[in-house]
Parts: C-alpha cells; sequence; structure tokens
C-alpha cells in the first residue's frame, strides 16, 4: 500500500470568534446540567467554557445552536474513555455530555436488535440483554463508563470484530442533531435496509464532527452455550506468525484472534490470544483444532474474555497501526527492536485478522528518544494507517495524529461543510483539519 | 426478466417540464429529447473505440429497462469503457459538456435504478471485467466493476474461499452493481450484505477524477466506502472494489420444514432465532412459489403445504447434527408437518437451485409479475403476511410470497396480466400499500432491491424532511451538478435547482 505518514502536517483548525456563551440559551435545563468547565475537562491544554449534561434530543439541539450562533467549539462527550482520542480541537468552548441521555428504548429479542440512548453504558446494556440470552458484540475496556453514543462515534471495537464486525456493521440506525441542528433519522430497525443513502455509516466513526448522537439500534446476537480464550506462548515472533497464517486460513469459526507482546523484560514474550464459542461440542473441537494449528499446548484457557489489544493506561504513549494481515507482525516486531535498543518497555496488542496493533510505552519508561523511534518506526510506508491515540501534547503539537490524509479529503470536507456548515462540531479534531 | 412491455417513458414522469420552465435555473436542463452532439459522440468514439459504443434503435433496446419493467427507457447511446482510464475520461466529457449519464451492471436491478431519466448516456460496466489480484494470505481480492458475483467465488472456490454475498442473480449480476444496490441474499441472515465485505472502491467522481476510497486498517476519517455503497450509482461511477473473501466453513447442511400455514412458518422462523441459533440462511416460500417451483424443478416439494422453510446451517461438522435437530424441534414445535433434511450435496443443491430460480419459474403462472422489496421487523412476520393477502383480495391480484424470513425480508410477487385495463395501475397501488404497511410495523420499503425509480416516490413518506435535506446534501457533496444517474434516490421534482443549478464548492 503507497500511503506515506505525513509526520508533520499541521491540523487544520477553524479560525475562531471567541463568542462567549449566553447561560440564557441554557435556560431549559435544571440543577447540575450546566457547569463552568474545569481543568479535568481540558483537551491539549483547553478549557472549555461550559459543561452542558444534555437530557433529551432538544436539549442537545439548543447547544448545538448556542455555538452556531456564537461560533464555538463543541466536543461531545460520552464516558470519557476515548476523549484522547483525536487533534486538539481548533475551538473547545463546550462540552456536550450524552450521559444523561440514558434510556434502553426497546428490547427485542426476537428480531435480534435493541434501541438505546447514547448515554447509556455498555456494562448496562449486556446486563439488559444478558436478560433475554442475548449481547452486543462489542468488547472493549472500562464497560461501565464507555457509552454507547461514544463507542458508535468512536467506531470503538476489540478482539470480537474478527467473528461480528465493528460497530459500523452492527449499527442499524440512529437519530442524530446535526451540527447544522437538523434532527435526522439514519437507517431503521430492521436488520437489512438499503432505503436511500446510508447516513448511518457516514455517521458512525466520524467522531462527534459531523453529527451529536442521541440515540441508536444495534443488531445483537445470541450468547453462546460455551465460550473459552486460549493463550498460546511463543519465544519468537515468527513462530505466533506462522501459526496466525494457519488459523487465518483454518476454516474455523473463531470470534477473535488476536495476539499481544510483552518487552516489558529481558525477553519478549509473544502470545497467541484466540476466543472461541459455541455448543459445548463445537467448543471442545474447535480446542482441538486450534491447539493443533497453534503448534503447542495453551499456557492458559480462561472461560471470561479480554482482548489484550486495548490499553489500560491513561498516560504514556499509545499508538494504533493498521497494515496488511500478513505483515502486521513484523512490523510489530521491527518497532518492538528500535524500541528496545532505545531501552524503553513496551506492550503491544492487536487483532490479527484485521491487521490492527496498538503499541504501548508506559509513563515510566517514556523518554524523548523512545518516543521519538516509536513514531518514526511507525510512520514507515509499510504501515498503512497510524493513529497516535495517546501521548504527551508536546509530542503531538503540529502533527496531525490521524494519518494518512485520505485520497478522499476533499470529498470529506465537502460532507463536513454541509452537515456543520459552521463548523461547530469537534472543530480540526479528525484527519486533515476535519 | 419479464416480458411484458407497459409504457414508455421518454423523459421523467414528475414534471421534467416544469424543471426546465422554472425560474431561477442558471444552467439548462438537459431535455431528454436533445439529440447528441455529433462532436460528442465522436468523442466518446476515440475514448472506447467502435467495439465500445451501442447505437441504434434495436440494440438500445436491451438497455431500456433492468428487471423492474412498469418503466422503460432506452439511452440514446450506451457507452462500453475497457478501463478505469477510459471510464474516467468519458465521465470528464460527459461532466464538461453537462450530459447527464445512467451507470449500468448487468441490468439485473430491480427497482429501475439503471433506467436513464433524462439522461441520454449510459455508461455500461460490462467490459471491466478483470480480476485484478487476488490475496489469499489476507483474503481479499481486487475486481473490477463488470466482473460477475459468482465468478469471484469461482476464482477462488478450489483453494476454499468464496465471496460471501449470493444475491440470486449472481451468476448474472456484477460486482459494481452489487456495490451500487448494496445487494444482499438468501445467506445475509449470518453473514451481511455486500458492505460488509468491501475493504475500498475505486470510484470515477462526477468531475471525472479517480478516487479510492479504502476503509482498511480502520483508516482515519468517514467511511464514505459505507455511504457508496448502496447510493445506486448516483455519488459517482465504481470501476472497482476491494472485497473479502471467506474460508468455506467446514460443513452444510439444509434443512426443509413443511408448514400448513405461513403462519405457522413464520412462528418457527421466531423460534428459531429464540433458541439462540443464527442460521446462514432462513427463507420462505409460500403455496403460489411452491407451486411455480414444483413445476419448474421438480424437486418434490408438498404441493398441498402452505408454506416451506429452507433452512441453512453451517459451521464446524461437530456441532452440526445438534443444531440440526434443535431447528428440527423448533419447527415440529410450530406445527410443522415434516421436516426434511437434504441427503446430499447434490439434494441440496437443487433445493437452492429451486429457491433461487423461483423468479423465473413465476412465468409459469403468469404472464408478469412485479417483485416487491420491503423489511419488517422479523416478530412482525405474521401481520405483513396478514396484510398481503388483504391486500390481494382488495385489489383482485395474485400474490406469491418469498422470503428472506430471517431477516424480515419480504418479496411478494404480485402477479398481473399488463393486457387488462388498469391492472398495472392496480399492481402499482397494490405495492405501495403493501410498503407503507412496512414502514407503519416500524420497518423499510427496500432491504435490498434499492430506491430506483420504483419507489423515489415513497422517499418522503419513509424519512422526514431533515432526513431527506441530509441525503440531499450528501449527493451534492459527491454529484454537485447532479449529472450522474439523475432522479434517483433522493427525489428532484421540487424544482429545479436541486438537478441542475451548479453549487458553490469549497469555502464555506
Amino acid at each position: 500500500m503507497s500511503v506515506q505518514a505525513r509526520e508533520t502536517e499541521p491540523a487544520r483548525s477553524p479560525a475562531r470568534s471567541g463568542g462567549r456563551i449566553d447561560a440564557s440559551a441554557f435556560a431549559s435545563l435544571g440543577p447540575g446540567q450546566l457547569r463552568p468547565g474545569r481543568s479535568a475537562d481540558a483537551l491539549g491544554g483547553k478549557v472549555p467554557q461550559a459543561v452542558v449534561t444534555a437530557r433529551d434530543v432538544e436539549q442537545v439541539r439548543a447547544a448545538v445552536e448556542e455555538a452556531r450562533s456564537k461560533k464555538l467549539g463543541v466536543v461531545v462527550a460520552g464516558g470519557g474513555t476515548r476523549l484522547h482520542v483525536g487533534n486538539v480541537p481548533g475551538a473547545f468552548d463546550i462540552k456536550l455530555s450524552t450521559t444523561a441521555i440514558g434510556r434502553i428504548v426497546e428490547q427485542n429479542p426476537e428480531d435480534m436488535t435493541v434501541t438505546c440512548e447514547a448515554g447509556v453504558s455498555l456494562h448496562r446494556l449486556q446486563r439488559n440483554l444478558a436478560r433475554t440470552g442475548q449481547r452486543l458484540c462489542i468488547d472493549l475496556p472500562a464497560e461501565d463508563r464507555s457509552t454507547l453514543g461514544g463507542i458508535v462515534a468512536a467506531n470503538a471495537s476489540g478482539g470480537l470484530r474478527y467473528g461480528f464486525g465493528t460497530p459500523r456493521d452492527l449499527v442499524l440506525g440512529m437519530s442524530v442533531v446535526d451540527g447544522a441542528g437538523r434532527c435526522v433519522k439514519a437507517g431503521g430497525r430492521v436488520v437489512k435496509n438499503v432505503a436511500g443513502y446510508d447516513l448511518v455509516r457516514l455517521f458512525t466513526g466520524s467522531m462527534g464532527s459531523l453529527a451529536v448522537i442521541t440515540e441508536m439500534t444495534l443488531r445483537t446476537h445470541p450468547q453462546p452455550d460455551a465460550a473459552a480464550t486460549l493463550v498460546f506462548d511463543y519465544a519468537a515472533f515468527s513462530e505466533l506468525d506462522a501459526a496466525r497464517a494457519r488459523l487465518f486460513a483454518a476454516a474455523l469459526p473463531l470470534a477473535a484472534l488476536d495476539f499481544a507482546a510483552d518487552a516489558g523484560s529481558e525477553t519478549v514474550v509473544w502470545s497467541l490470544v484466540v476466543r472461541i464459542e459455541g455448543t459445548e461440542h463445537e467448543v471442545a473441537y474447535q480446542g482441538d483444532r486450534v491447539c493443533e494449528l497453534a503448534g503447542r499446548d495453551p499456557a492458559q484457557a480462561l472461560e471470561e474474555w479480554m482482548s489484550p489489544a486495548h490499553v489500560d493506561a491513561e498516560d504514556g504513549i499509545t499508538v494504533r497501526i493498521g497494515a496488511r494481515p500478513d505483515g502486521l507482525l513484523s512490523l510489530v516486531h521491527e518497532t518492538l527492536l528500535v524500541l528496545r535498543r532505545s531501552g524503553a518497555a513496551v506492550f503491544a496488542g492487536g487483532h490479527l485478522g484485521d491487521g490492527i496493533a496498538r503499541l504501548h510505552i508506559p509513563a515510566d519508561a517514556l523518554t524523548a528518544a523512545s518516543a521519538e523511534a516509536v513514531l518514526r518506526a511507525t510512520a514507515a510506508s509499510a504501515v498503512a494507517t497510524r493513529v497516535i491515540e495517546r501521548a504527551p501534547s508536546e509530542l503531538t503539537r503540529g502533527v496531525d495524529v490521524w494519518s494518512p490524509v485520505p485520497a478522499s479529503l476533499d470529498l470529506m470536507r465537502e460532507l463536513k461543510r454541509r452537515f456543520d456548515p459552521d463548523g461547530v462540531l469537534a472543530p480540526g479534531r479528525l484527519v486533515g483539519g476535519l | 426478466m419479464v416480458a411484458g412491455a407497459i409504457k414508455k417513458v421518454a423523459g421523467y414522469r414528475r414534471g421534467a417540464g416544469n424543471a426546465i420552465e422554472d425560474e431561477g435555473c442558471d444552467t439548462a436542463v438537459f431535455a431528454p429529447s436533445m439529440t447528441l452532439d455529433k462532436n460528442i459522440l465522436g468523442q466518446l468514439r476515440a475514448i472506447v473505440g467502435e467495439r465500445g459504443i451501442v447505437g441504434g434503435r434495436a440494440s438500445l433496446k436491451v438497455y431500456e429497462c433492468d428487471g423492474y419493467t412498469l418503466e422503460k427507457a432506452a439511452p440514446q447511446l450506451v457507452v462500453l469503457p475497457e478501463t478505469v482510464e477510459q471510464t474516467a475520461r468519458v465521465v470528464s466529457l460527459l461532466a464538461g459538456a453537462s450530459i447527464p449519464y445512467v451507470p449500468r451492471g448487468a441490468g439485473t436491478g430491480v427497482s429501475g435504478g439503471c433506467l436513464p431519466v433524462e439522461a441520454p448516456v449510459m455508461i455500461g460496466t460490462s467490459r471491466l471485467r478483470r480480476i485484478r489480484s487476488i490475496d489469499l494470505d489476507n483474503r481479499v481480492a481486487e475486481v473490477e466493476a463488470g466482473v460477475v458475483n459468482l465468478e469471484v467465488t469461482r476464482a477462488v472456490e478450489a483453494q476454499g474461499y468464496y465471496y460471501a454475498p449470493d444475491p440470486s442473480s449472481q451468476s448474472a449480476c456484477t460486482i459494481g452493481g452489487n456495490v451500487a444496490e448494496n445487494s444482499g441474499g438468501p445467506h445475509t441472515l449470518k453473514y451481511g450484505v455486500t458492505v460488509n465485505h468491501l475493504l475500498a472502491l475505486e470510484l470515477v467522481l462526477p468531475d471525472g477524477r479517480v478516487v479510492w476510497l479504502d476503509r482498511s486498517g480502520d483508516a482515519p476519517g468517514y467511511d464514505l466506502v459505507g455511504l457508496v455503497t448502496g447510493s445506486e450509482g448516483t455519488l459517482g461511477l465504481v470501476t472497482a472494489a476491494r472485497v473479502r473473501l471467506l474460508r468455506k466453513p467446514e460443513s452444510v447442511t439444509t434443512l426443509l420444514g413443511v408448514f400448513a400455514t405461513v403462519a405457522d412458518a413464520s412462528r418457527a422462523v421466531s423460534a428459531i432465532i429464540a433458541a439462540g441459533i443464527v442460521p446462514a440462511a432462513l427463507e420462505m416460500m409460500d403455496a403460489l412459489v411452491i407451486a411455480a417451483v414444483e413445476a419448474a424443478y421438480h424437486f418434490g416439494f408438498p404441493t398441498d403445504a402452505g408454506a416451506v422453510l429452507l433452512i441453512e446451517l453451517d459451521g464446524l461438522t461437530a456441532g452440526l447434527d445438534e443444531l440440526a435437530e434443535r431447528v428440527s424441534a423448533a419447527c415440529i414445535a410450530e406445527g410443522a408437518k415434516e421436516v426434511r433434511r437434504a441427503g446430499d450435496e447434490a439434494e441440496r443443491a437443487l433445493l437452492w437451485k429451486s429457491r433461487k430460480r423461483a423468479f423465473g419459474a413465476m412465468g409459469r403462472l403468469t404472464r408478469s409479475y412485479c417483485t416487491q422489496d420491503g423489511v419488517v421487523p422479523r416478530s412482525r412476520l405474521p401481520e405483513i403476511v396478514a396484510v398481503v393477502a388483504d391486500v390481494a383480495s382488495r385489489y383482485d391480484l395474485r400474490i406469491a410470497n418469498l422470503m428472506h424470513a430471517g431477516d424480515g425480508n419480504i418479496h411478494p410477487l404480485i402477479l398481473y396480466d399488463e393486457s387488462k385495463p388498469g391492472e398495472v395501475e392496480r399492481v402499482i397501488a397494490a405495492g405501495n400499500e403493501i410498503l407503507t404497511a412496512c414502514l407503519d410495523l416500524g420497518g423499510s420499503i427496500t432491504g435490498e432491491h434499492g430506491i430506483g425509480v420504483e419507489k423515489l416516490g415513497l422517499m418522503d413518506t419513509a424519512f422526514g424532511a431533515a432526513t431527506m435535506a441530509a441525503m440531499a446534501d450528501v449527493r451534492d457533496a459527491f454529484n454537485p451538478l447532479g449529472l450522474c444517474n439523475p432522479n434517483k434516490v433522493v427525489p428532484t421534482d421540487r424544482g429545479c435547482i436541486e438537478v441542475v443549478r451548479p453549487r458553490p464548492r469549497g469555502g464555506g
């Protein structure tokens, strides 16, 4: 893939008029719904003027309209678990929280769908779905804080994407308030629908830069009868890569095919982490086949599942890369080699079937040399995509954390201009200043 | 697909004339009667060669409709480019001359998506036929728009792989058309529709530029692959796609559940899902369809059945018998008269042949038929089936029911004879009533066939004004002059400006 990661292109953020918020615009807000911004709300050092916790669509619309009239920057926040991802907003005047828009509207186990509002946490939704033997196949850490609105806005996914896809494959419909203040209903509540343009996919993953998601309908799946997580350890990445190729080519309906690399000590430990699900019989059979293809007995066999591709730490540096599945591990390996030479302890984990990995240097191991090394190694042309998900702000100043700039950036800008004509939603947060 | 020419539409039925006369237009509307400039014709010929030009009334007749035959209109000229470069030059030329055009794949669509409406030129993708690359190590193939759906699977099946979306017309329909319509098929219940299997698209924009839209590796920015898929060729002309290939499952088995009534079969569908089973396919055929396919293929369907369910299970050999037993038990519990399991691959193949060619078999029952396409939440199937029966009796029409029942996607086939006065009008009215009922039940006016020209008039009912405005924004962002497949997806009969006024680009 001939994509150049652009290191130094600065985010193109719209100029700001610096208008002040008029509290009377929020007259409908009750106690506790409007407060001044604090340093804990800051993004890249910018503290918002106000934090608005909307309770319904009308309040979301009022906030968007206030921002439009004063040319203010609005960043939408759910549980705040992914707010560190993205460029520093060109303007950050209103932090608009959707956490209080939190009804589970309708559960339809027979239709395998659920409709919920943006502020519902993943944990709460899963708990409710479990009562009817169902689940949402999105696995993420901090389930109690992650909201569905935030997850869908970020198209956030875990290892189960191998078996079930990302939110883009699971969201069937949504209600949004776009940057023009329009209440748009996209998609529907049925699993198959090709009426009109697929606005659902446009908004999913748009990082709150086109619209504020208020409600969505998602596809659910049955809970499996049985499941297991098998972890296999390898001393060399090449052994793991060979096992990956065998499993990727096998006719096994794996739920997840992840890896982890711990370069925290003298030697690197490579692990293959496989999730299998099905009937008891199927899980037993698959377990045997997976061991055979992995070429060894598992170091661990667990009932629960947690993808090793997530980074819990709220400091240090975290970089997400995308590459062809067959080139991902050698790329991670080379990066780890470089970083170990600079003396940094590094963790890596990712989704082997989709060619996605995260590299993380913890804060206590982060040096100027190791930070530069990880950015340089992942800027190589072999990397299809790179997102600097978390880094000390001095490292990303003037750098677009998203790369590459897509060939279709002008089309994206045109969409942004039409859905957010005043540039108030997450200004400059996304790639290329979107 | 269907004989029966109904009516010829020279231009678009909704107020094309008004648009031309309306004041405020700052560009002339390309009138349908206008003949193509000789100079343009010469330049097109120079780009694609003599073999790439189809003209003349007899040859153009092939292109006057797709599988939706209630409306017909032949283009003045069909251009068949052989490469993406040629396609881009053709589009540039037409854009420069403000000539509207319509893209076309194999013409197997069923909503008139490639009907030329105020578009004198048709750009066919039938010569864009190369499979550019197959990369089994990464389970990806890059194929051009004119490659036939089934050819992708044929190219990789010896190695144990396949391309999952399998519309009934898969031996004729093309990947480009599949992308335009976001095509489904019987196996979408478990494996999803076209958009779930796409990594990247090569798109010739309406201004003639070629751009790759790439979502692989969680690429930053908006999901334009998702947005363009299903846009019915109104956002640009897709010339190639990078598609995901799947590994063939270890085992497949197909069951046939026989029921006395459609209602019993519908309840069995819900019972199977409620048991936590996601079959690869879950199809329903009612008595009329059974009679037609039995006459055509002699599978041995019980002709006294009110409905049959075709249930396919795939996955590990280890689990299949157990799943089949559970499905069988669910069917029996809901009143199935009998549940058969295909004995071998030949029997399974015949079952699927019967199902996939059911449309064709309908010709044995009727002179013409209209295939409707609507969706309801799966649990509302019994209600919509009752609506269809009621509509049939009130409009005095025979309606056969074919359903992707697992998806809640119904295909009522409305049988008619166009030689009977007023029958076509009744077919259209009956179809609209069924679709409106789908909306009332929380569903959609199309699950896989698209809006085309057929359902344009229902869009406002299906979506409110704000959503329609948002969709118009999407079209205008890609296709600001409206030259690429005009008058589709988003109604443009609100005045001329949406069709022809060049919008300012960039800035704010």
